[in-house]
């Protein structure tokens, strides 16, 4: 037991994962939900931090690591990572394809020992390994755009895991400690803003791109709609809520990290109105719900780091839940795209069904969960007086409501119907989003059980008359603007496009740029090396000329030409000693 | 499978039943309008705000049309034909995940 209790979080996962190819095909899947379980019991049972206790210290190389850090901050995100984890291999148990289950199994356990490590090192460890091993549920698509898609995810996830190395070493240098706190410290600003260190902002930007924070976005949109029907669910649980968690560890009460969510909140709501591809709809959502979070972090207050970790835990399971729905249509018709779909809910009722609660709790609908959470964030806005923050996140509410409260089930399920008629989803998948439908109720509900989990002591009601009526005007009056805008026409159509985002910049714009350095280059490489070809070749032909039998050094010279030589030499050498 | 017109509308899609959705959409909100009267809100944080009539009611409204208006003017800038980024139709259905017994959903 002392042998297992030193082994980090997620361990059962990441170690049992690999050896999963061992299984026959069949049992994989069930060999890797045995394994989600499995480690979830484990998490479960491990002894949670007091406050002022402190992990256990191993030594490593002259490094201080604290490879297991439990806390009440840890252990929410650690608690429903491995629920989604749970729910997502439910929702793959058809999948016989090896690589998913594997992938699946380490990423999800990489990400969970990345939330309980206590020292920078640890995290950079578990942060590459999530990286990596998420990135071949994007590949296994097998087609060549989700290759190059997962190309360029691996290469922005990586280089944000360098990011956090380059902190780490910069902060072991100057301070001699790894440890893994907050970054941010009282009282000393620079032009305004909390001073932080270069270590620190090393960090803060390593965590912003796996956070898709503005202009650093695009890779969630770009590689999450292209990964597998199953493999979209693991990546929407996983990695940015890492990110979510590690800004809260590190950063909260950063003030710029506020305007940073606001922005979050607002422009992937914009984009997500156009977009045809239901899964890019849900990556955008996904997005506009990390400003939620970002906005809770940066305010930092207790209520609303309290309402960053619940709103991470209900989103959790509420988008898999919407990504699981949109899957299995995925899954049974052939294509994600709102221009081809419509009427489903015919063909496919429970998924309908589940696909509405989720849309409901994502739009935060009172007795679903993102209600309970979402607003303990505004409100937080609200207590510190921040108005502008306010408004923007009741906009951003009202986007919410536009593309995953009424888009997403609208035009897939509903709509105009486009005559497709299917088979209602495998019952592994209506299982696995009936446990996540089932678990947005509870969480809306009986959601004292939900504030228990939280890193602080909660005196919070969700459910006063005010907050329930102003949440309900809010969210009916923008479905009644939908309705207004369809009957007078002005709801945009669903369009087949591609809609342009800023990986247009190192997807066209760059290579364009740089086609004219490239050609220069190109020329000046290929005359030099012409050049230097022609001077060799050249050379070996003289060399060639004088070492043949006809040759001056080749050729057969007379004994007397020696003698002459031979002579001439010592004759100079006397004069020279002789002097 | 063809494209079949909805000879078999559901519940969902007989205009009657649209029109009664709707109207009890309405209803809806006028209740949740005129419940403004009857509570106050004991902790303002922003008092002339949030206590105007029916704030978060008319500013849903509004928000919901002013991001949906700033989609429609957007699409013009960034809409592309689908194959922009990759010469090929993207070939967007994996594979690996579709059992064989799977077919009724082929497009037809």
């Amino acid at each position: 037991m002392n042998l297992l209790s030193a082994l980090p979080p997620g361990w059962p996962m990441i170690v049992g994962g690999v050896f999963l190819w061992l299984l026959p095909k069949r049992a994989q899947a069930g060999g890797a939900l045995g394994l989600a379980i499995l480690s979830g019991l484990l998490f479960w049972s491990t002894p949670v931090l007091g406050d002022g206790e402190t992990a256990k210290t191993f030594s490593m190389l002259g490094a201080e690591l604290q490879p297991i850090r439990v806390d009440s901050l840890s252990r929410p995100f650690g608690l429903v990572f491995h629920i989604a984890a749970i729910v997502s291999v439910i929702y793959a148990l058809h999948v016989r394809d090896t690589r998913q289950h594997v992938a699946g199994m380490v990423y999800a356990g990489a990400a969970i020992g990345a939330c309980c490590a206590g020292d920078l090192m640890t995290l950079f460890v578990f942060w590459e390994l999530t990286a990596i091993s998420s990135v071949f549920l994007v590949w296994a698509s097998d087609t060549p755009a989700a290759y190059r898609a997962g190309m360029r995810y691996l290469i922005v996830q990586v280089g944000s895991g360098v990011l956090l190395l380059t902190g780490a070493i910069i902060q072991y240098v100057e301070t001699g400690s790894l440890k893994f706190d907050l970054f941010v410290s009282e009282g000393q600003t620079l032009f305004g803003v909390d001073a932080i260190s270069p270590a620190a902002w090393c960090v803060l930007i390593a965590f912003a791109i796996k956070c898709a924070f503005p202009l650093l976005h695009n890779w969630l949109q770009d590689s999450y709609p292209k990964a597998t029907v199953t493999g979209t669910v693991f990546l929407s649980a996983f990695t940015t809520k890492l990110a979510v968690y590690s800004l809260a560890r590190g950063f909260a009460g950063f003030d710029p990290l506020i305007t940073v969510g606001c922005i979050m909140t607002l422009f992937p709501i914009i984009f997500a109105v156009i977009e045809n591809d239901l899964r890019r709809v849900l990556a955008y959502s996904l997005n506009n719900q990390l400003g939620f979070m970002v906005v809770g972090v940066g305010i930092g207050t207790e209520l609303a780091i309290n309402g960053t970790v619940a709103h991470a835990f209900c989103h959790i399971i509420y988008k898999s839940l919407l990504f699981m729905s949109v899957g299995a249509v995925l899954f049974r018709v052939g294509t994600a795209k709102a221009t081809e779909l419509g009427g489903l809910h015919k063909s496919m009722p429970w998924t309908t069904a589940f696909c509405m609660i989720g849309a409901g709790a994502i739009s935060g609908f009172p007795l679903l969960s993102g209600f309970v959470s979402k607003s303990m964030i505004i409100s937080a806005a609200g207590e510190e007086h921040m108005f502008g923050v306010w408004i923007v996140l009741l906009i951003a509410s009202a986007g919410v409501m536009e593309h995953s409260g009424i888009k997403i089930p609208f035009f897939a399920f509903f709509a105009h119907d486009s005559g497709k008629r299917v088979k209602e989803a495998p019952w592994n998948m209506l299982l696995a989003m009936s446990i996540a439908a089932f678990s947005c109720i509870a969480l809306g509900i009986a959601y004292p059980l939900l504030y228990r989990l939280l890193p602080f002591d909660v005196d919070y009601h969700p459910y006063t008359i005010t907050h329930v009526v102003t949440q309900l005007q809010l969210l009916m009056f923008a479905a009644l603007a939908f309705v207004a805008l369809m009957k007078a026409g002005l709801y945009p159509a669903e369009q087949r496009a591609v809609n342009l985002d800023t990986d247009w910049v190192y997807r066209r714009l760059i290579p364009k740029a740089t086609r004219g350095g490239q050609v220069a280059i190109e020329l000046v490489d290929q005359t030099f090396r012409h050049d230097f070809l022609l001077t060799l070749r050249s050379g070996l032909r003289m060399v060639q000329r004088s070492f043949n039998v006809n040759g001056w050094i080749g050729r057969t010279w007379s004994t007397s030409t020696m003698a002459f030589w031979a002579a001439t030499l010592l004759a100079i050498s006397l004069v020279l000693y002789y002097t | 499978m063809s494209h079949t017109p909805p000879s078999d509308p559901s519940w969902f899609e007989r205009p009657q039943n649209i029109r009664r959705m709707i109207i009890g959409l309405v209803v809806v909100c006028v209740l949740l309008v005129l419940a403004d009267l009857f509570y106050e809100n004991p902790h303002p944080h922003f008092g002339k705000v949030e206590t105007f009539f029916g704030f978060q009611a008319w500013f849903g409204f509004i928000a919901f049309v002013a991001v949906v208006f700033l989609g429609t003017l957007l699409r013009p800038l960034i809409k592309k034909p689908e194959g922009y980024y990759d010469p090929e139709p993207e070939n967007e259905f994996p594979r690996l995940d579709r059992p064989e017994d799977n077919t009724s959903g082929e497009q037809a």
